[in-house]
């Protein structure tokens, strides 16, 4: 009798649900641009979103806290994927991708280089064997960056993620501040643009995100980018449907939201891109 | 006898068993005509949400469940400090957008536990086996927005004392429009949102911010489930 009850009482208490799987409204394809640092080339390499999101497991979420193995592990893989870039076998392309485009990024790989995208006035490139660094023109600062870019399969939305450390000149032994930082933003192209004006358009974005995302490295180095909120779930737009992300709000500019999950990672979008909240950020008071 | 006594638990057992297995209600798509006509009157029921829970399917015996519970502790004592105020708020969104398409939308406080009311004779998949009626008549309404979430944690997957899967945040229940008068649903749907961490999940020091991320993913997928179809 008392395995009956224990049957029945186990059969009672199953829940009566399990059949809808929500799923993200549009799925699209992300193209991910490598930059290949040895060379210091911006590689395109064609993947789905779904392939990339499964590399995120170790190295391609770099934590401000993960430290050396974090480190190790994400150069690793950073290797291993600029490796397969110039062997040409990881350059798949999915049926979504435009292939009209191809062309043009291919050209604009070959003549860009990720130097032409740092902003000279502040900086001067360095480079060594696995990191593109910058230094700053007083010479007491050295930027390490590891970047990526992403971009919709239209190539309208590009989005870049760039592990930055930074360094004292004077101590290049031990970072003075380690972290994620991405950068939400457009392209300028429409398809009836010309080859040239597709790739400038594709560059000169490129250039901004870069500058944005080494400008609020240095901001959040120098405590500029404090929680402002308590956390709350940010939605924004992109192509692969509304994206949430439980963050805080950093800093008020009218334009952009800069916010800073639960990892402790910057990350900007454009007020364009938010869904929810809709207040814009310099409203600052407003929040 | 004793043959005879281990046949009738076999038996049983195979009952049981059978009862356990009834296939789970389809999702019944939104009558269109119930959101074209404003003369209804709609009460909005959110029952009360469960505590933030773990779950380890698979982890079947006493003892596994046990080992797996200790396994994961400190992200059961994460998803403790966990408030589920924000998917609470669906209801006031129900109801907002309710009105704005011209509806009448109201809240019904009551604490409502489904599994508590009387049962109603279902002739159908297409009707309730729960009788609502009195509810509805009681509130002075003609249909019942009902949102029932009955599991609202982390899941992690077992086989015996093995875990075989990382954990993942995890939203279940179902949300319904039933005509009070029949117990018909307009409208059913069940619900089962899961999301994954982003990354590495096992960060107790950073009091797991993967998951944390995934679980508010999930609530508001949610809330994107049951609010798309009324909106």
């Amino acid at each position: 009798m008392a395995l009956i009850f224990i049957l029945v009482s186990a059969c009672a208490s199953k829940k009566h649900h399990v059949t809808h799987q929500a799923s993200s409204a549009t799925i699209d394809n992300e193209t991910q641009f490598m930059v290949d640092i040895k060379n210091n080339q911006i590689g395109f390499i064609f993947e789905q979103q779904a392939d990339i999101k499964s590399n995120r497991g170790t190295p391609l979420m770099y934590s401000g806290d993960a430290g050396v193995v974090g480190l190790v592990l994400q150069v690793a893989t950073h290797a291993a994927v600029v490796n397969a870039m110039e062997d040409g076998t990881t350059l798949s392309i999915d049926k979504d991708v435009d292939i009209k485009l191809m062309p043009t990024l291919n050209r604009m790989s070959a003549k860009t280089l990720f130097s032409d995208l740092i902003n000279t006035q502040g900086f001067t490139l360095k480079k060594d064997d696995e990191f593109i660094t910058v230094q700053d023109r007083q010479n007491t600062l050295l930027i390490e960056m590891q970047p990526m870019f992403y971009a919709s399969s239209n190539y309208k939305e590009l989005r870049l993620q760039v592990a930055t450390s930074l360094y004292s000149s004077n101590d290049l032994s031990q970072s003075v501040y380690k972290n994620m930082i991405e950068v939400h933003g457009y392209t300028k192209i429409a398809l009836d643009n010309s080859e040239d004006e597709i790739a400038n358009a594709i560059e000169s974005s490129m250039k901004e995100l870069v500058n944005e995302a080494t400008a609020l490295a240095l901001e959040d180095a120098q405590s500029k980018l404090p929680r402002l909120t308590k956390a709350k779930t940010y939605a924004y737009s992109s192509a692969q449907g509304p994206q949430y992300s439980r963050a805080y709000y950093a800093s008020g500019a009218c334009n952009r939201y800069v916010i800073r999950n639960l990892r402790n990672w910057i990350i900007s979008i454009p007020a364009t891109k938010m869904i929810s909240p809709k207040t814009a950020s310099t409203c600052i008071s407003a929040l | 006898m004793n043959k005879f006594i281990g046949s009738l638990i076999a038996i049983l057992f195979a009952i049981t068993m059978t009862g356990c297995a009834v296939t789970p209600k389809q999702p019944i798509a939104m009558d269109q005509a119930f959101l074209s006509n404003n003369e209804k009157v709609i009460g909005v029921i959110v029952t009360p949400l469960p505590e933030m829970d773990m779950a380890y399917p698979g982890a079947s015996c006493l003892l596994c469940y046990g080992t797996a519970a200790a396994m994961n502790s400190s992200l059961s004592s994460h998803a403790d400090t966990i408030s589920l105020e924000e998917l609470e708020q669906v209801k006031h969104e129900l109801i907002s957008s309710l009105s704005s398409k011209g509806h009448k939308a109201l809240l019904i406080e009551e604490e409502i536990v489904v599994k508590e009311l009387a049962s109603f004779s279902a002739k159908n998949e297409q009707t309730s086996d729960k009788d609502f009626s009195k509810l509805a008549s009681k509130h002075n309404v003609s249909h019942l927005l009902v949102v029932d979430i009955t599991f609202a944690g982390f899941v992690r997957d077992y086989s015996s004392y093995v875990p075989v899967s990382e954990p993942r945040a995890q939203i279940s229940g179902t949300a319904s429009v039933i005509d009070g008068s029949t117990n018909a649903y307009l409208w059913y749907l069940p619900l089962n949102i899961q999301k994954n961490a982003d990354g590495e999940w096992d960060e107790p020091d950073l009091d797991f911010p993967g998951l944390t991320d995934a679980f508010y993913q999930a609530i508001e997928s949610t809330k994107t489930a049951i609010k798309e179809p009324v909106i």
